[in-house]
């Protein structure tokens, strides 16, 4: 038999049959929320000061739909970080930290939901300066699942509140914040 | 002219590329996912068992198995998720695996002769 070069050509008309299962694992995805405006300390004696922001969690794949919320299996957030934006250079007057994370109601008044997440409660041990970029140490990934899943009465949004103590700056700054996640999608 | 049943398997590489719609309804992608799915890359592997007919130098063929794909998804873009400029950014690589059953018909034509 003589064998010459032979090319083939092939037309795939199908490529069915069942349903994918499919996983995928995503290890580093960041969130960043720019210029957030924090504002100034009050009158001497004031140590803290809360300030938040909020965002759509649509877009993380947050849905009330129980068939969607199955499609993402685990979201965990791995590191938060502050960056001093304009108004100040320096977080070194941190000293405690505490934010919480939780799904507003789907009223006109947007009250937080009973689904909230912890995220830290910091207060800092020792005097080494922080710089322009704070890493805050949390104790181990946090679990944020439970933000994505809201019910038919919570909006699809994510708020996050700080309460910010320390020697404060006396006029109000920005910050950009960043949140580095873990996502595993399956379907 | 001849028949019979015949095994195959194929293994299959696309490069890390630039997606279409095409390519994500392909993949089933959830609809929030797809702006995250900027690139793409994938190697697959075909295990199919099914009957042949050759007719000259045309071969008609039917299979049908399983088929096993590992890819890698890039977003090298930020994704903006709302008003407030809150953006999304997938900083490493991710990577997806899937395992389905699968099926295909065709044809192959040989050129030159026995």
């Amino acid at each position: 038999m003589r064998a010459f070069a032979c090319t083939w050509l092939s037309a795939v008309l199908a490529l069915a049959g069942c349903t994918p299962i499919v996983d995928a694992k995503f290890s580093d995805v960041e969130v960043v929320r720019p210029d957030i405006s924090v504002p100034a300390a009050g009158p001497a004696g004031s140590m803290s000061v809360p300030f938040s922001f909020t965002f759509d969690s649509s877009k993380l794949g947050s849905s009330s739909n129980p068939a969607f919320q199955e499609q993402v299996s685990e979201v965990n957030l791995n590191q938060l970080t502050l960056t001093a934006k304009s108004g100040i250079s320096n977080l070194s007057f941190i000293e405690t930290l505490h934010v919480v994370a939780y799904v507003p109601t789907n009223t006109v008044d947007a009250f937080p939901s009973d689904r909230q997440v912890e995220i830290v409660d910091y207060q800092r041990r020792g005097n080494a300066p922080i710089g322009a970029v704070f890493s805050v140490p949390l104790p181990g990934p946090v679990d944020l699942l439970p933000l994505l899943q809201p019910d038919k009465s919570e909006l699809r949004k994510i708020v996050v509140t700080f309460n910010l103590g320390g020697q404060l700056p006396n006029a109000s700054w920005t910050t950009d914040i960043a949140m580095s996640l873990s996502v595993e999608l399956k379907e | 002219m001849g028949w019979g049943p015949s095994f195959s398997f194929e293994v299959g590489h696309c490069n890390t590329a630039a997606t279409t719609s095409v390519i994500r309804y392909f993949f089933s992608v959830p609809a929030w996912v797809q702006p995250y799915v900027q690139q793409l890359g994938y190697t697959y592997f075909n295990a199919h068992v099914g009957y042949d007919w050759s007719i000259g130098n045309v071969t008609l063929f039917a299979h049908g198995g399983y088929t096993y794909l590992r890819g890698t998804v890039r977003a090298p873009q930020p994704v903006v998720i709302d008003k407030s400029n809150t953006s999304v950014t997938i900083t490493q690589d991710g990577s997806v695996y899937a395992h389905t059953m699968s099926a295909k018909v065709g044809l192959i034509y040989m050129f030159g002769g026995i």
